[in-house]
């Protein structure tokens, strides 16, 4: 019977979830995007409660990986970061979501 | 609450913050106290000044007070979906329609008839609850509504004591800079200014 309810579990499914979009800040930054057509830096410092350095730091791995957009610019000279979720930034963020829900 | 529910709640409070600086008071007000300059001067056109003005002041007022406090954000689900466009049409069908009826009654080749002179302030009244109505349902913004009453209970209380349209667009336009203002000095107060420079750390 423990076997069996083991198997049913797939500890497979834990072990592959994707590591860019599981940590808290990234996960924050990722479902905030999936809610807005874009945003800026400091909205998103804003909404999220980390601090400069950490976002830069999940911004720089999310773009890495594919899964924001960053675009700058210049505002009356001061810069201007927006920030997008891509489709594949989408579809991570809802393959994540089936994956945690089926493992919960 | 679940997760989903969090995320709009807190969609919710942003978008309610967007909201609450109080520009878009300023500029009925100063819009309905320019009624004054027309009463004054007796042209009509001199309205269009503050209107002008606003339009290119409102952008850079809002670069300078809103966006260094809260940040950008196009919002996706709330004011985009399909029956908000809708309304949002109505409302400028609405305006245009009222616009056209007002030129027409006041400058139109006919003389406006005894019943619409007598009437006129309580019809302003009502097309202003309406409009007001409408904006509080598009944005959700409930104090819109509170604007709408103040609007018709004006323009009531300005027939029942015989005073002008005029007269009263500016007490309406005095009650809109001064809920204006207090809204723009609660919210600089409560949302400092985040500096914006070298924001993502390799500027």
């Amino acid at each position: 019977m423990a076997i069996s309810r083991a198997k049913d579990l797939d500890i497979t499914r834990v072990v592959n979830i994707d590591k860019i979009i599981h940590e808290p800040g990234r996960l924050a930054i990722l479902v905030y995007l999936s809610k807005v057509e874009y945003a800026d830096f400091l909205f998103i410092q804003n909404v999220t409660g980390l601090t400069k350095g950490n976002l830069s730091a999940h911004m720089s791995k999310l773009e890495t990986a594919g899964y924001i957009e960053i675009i700058k610019e210049f505002i009356e000279k001061k810069p201007h970061t927006v920030l997008k979720l891509t489709p594949q930034g989408q579809k991570a963020l809802d393959e994540y979501r089936k994956k945690i829900s089926k493992i919960m | 609450m679940s997760g989903e529910d969090e995320i709009k709640h807190l969609n919710r409070v942003f978008y309610d913050r967007y909201l609450e600086h109080g520009l878009v008071e300023i500029y009925l007000g100063i819009f309905f106290i320019s009624f004054l300059l027309t009463y004054i001067s007796g042209y009509g056109f001199l309205v269009g000044y503050p209107l002008m003005f606003m339009g290119f002041l409102g952008p850079s007022l809002w670069r300078k007070f809103i966006a260094p406090r809260l940040g950008y954000v196009k919002w996706g689900g709330l004011g985009s979906g399909k029956s908000n466009k809708l309304i949002i049409f109505l409302f400028v069908v609405m305006v245009a329609f009222f616009t056209f009826l007002f030129i027409l009654i006041t400058m139109g080749p006919r003389y406006p008839s005894e019943w619409e002179l007598e009437m006129h302030l309580i019809i302003i009244g009502i097309v202003g609850l309406i409009l007001c109505t409408i904006v509080g349902f598009i944005t959700r913004v409930t104090r819109y509504y509170f604007y709408g009453m103040v609007t018709i209970l004006t323009f009531n209380m300005a027939h029942i004591f015989d005073v002008s349209a005029t007269l009263s667009f500016v007490i309406l336009g005095i009650f809109f800079l001064v809920i204006g203002l207090y809204l723009l000095i609660r919210f600089l107060k409560n949302h400092p200014v985040i500096e914006l420079e070298g924001e993502d750390g390799d500027q």
